[in-house]
């Protein structure tokens, strides 16, 4: 799933693993999550979301918005 | 400048300007590395223990001999017992303080490890049956299946 967690990082200066030292989950969890290798819980896009001050799907693509959702 | 929400998020303790807690390792963190801790020391005792209990005259300094020295039974049981209790808490533990990202990693790495046991076992054993394969090894497929368990493990969770 796509994100625009790495722009919303970056606009804060922050790197992956001080992102990861707020989530409370691993540096690798971050990156994962910002490559689309990972989608991350319903907890943790919360989470993410508060973090930010944005809604969930401000923060990622829902790429079935819009079309057949089978 | 942070907001208190941002300041207290994740493990609701406090943070710094660079996000780090002020305590260092979150609970989660804690009890994840401390786990692991756990394991590599008690490891070290059981080997240190089983080392001591080698054959006299043997050349101890050989650590692969390890496995093939020959322990009393009150031994074997103290050590088979120490190892399931021990080990059971510290990998329940473990996989408490893991982050989600992680716990889905050992479950893709798990199910591949799986169905390599009950796909190589069965096969290995009809084979050997016919006498195309020599007799079933479960030291080869327990080894096997732990290599694919750690590379796939490795693969999701760093790659």
């Amino acid at each position: 799933m796509k994100n625009r967690l790495k722009v919303l990082r970056a606009e804060r200066d922050w790197s992956q693993a001080e992102l990861a030292g707020r989530l409370d989950v691993s540096r690798q969890a971050v990156n994962a999550i910002e490559t689309g290798k990972y989608d991350p819980s319903l907890p943790l896009a919360f989470k993410i979301g508060r973090l930010f001050d944005r809604k969930i799907e401000e923060i990622f693509d829902d790429e079935f918005a819009g079309g057949d959702n089978g | 400048m942070m907001n208190l929400q941002e300041a207290t998020m994740g493990d609701g303790q406090p943070k710094n300007d660079r996000g780090a807690s002020k305590f260092s390792l979150s609970r989660r963190q804690k009890q994840y590395w401390g786990s692991l801790v756990a394991a590599a020391a008690l490891g070290l005792l059981m080997g240190w223990f089983l080392d001591s209990t080698d054959a006299p005259g043997k050349d101890s300094k050989d650590i692969f001999d390890l496995s093939l020295a020959i322990i009393s039974k009150s031994s074997a049981i103290s050590i088979s017992a120490l190892y399931l209790i021990s080990f059971i808490i510290i990998f329940t533990l473990y996989h408490k303080g893991m982050d989600e990202q992680e716990e889905r990693a050992y479950l893709i790495a798990n199910t591949a490890s799986w169905y390599f046991i009950i796909l190589s076992a069965p096969i290995w054993w009809i084979l050997s049956r016919s006498g195309i394969a020599p007799p079933v090894d479960p030291m080869t497929i327990a080894t096997v299946s732990f290599v694919i368990n750690i590379s796939v493990w490795a693969w999701k969770k760093f790659f």
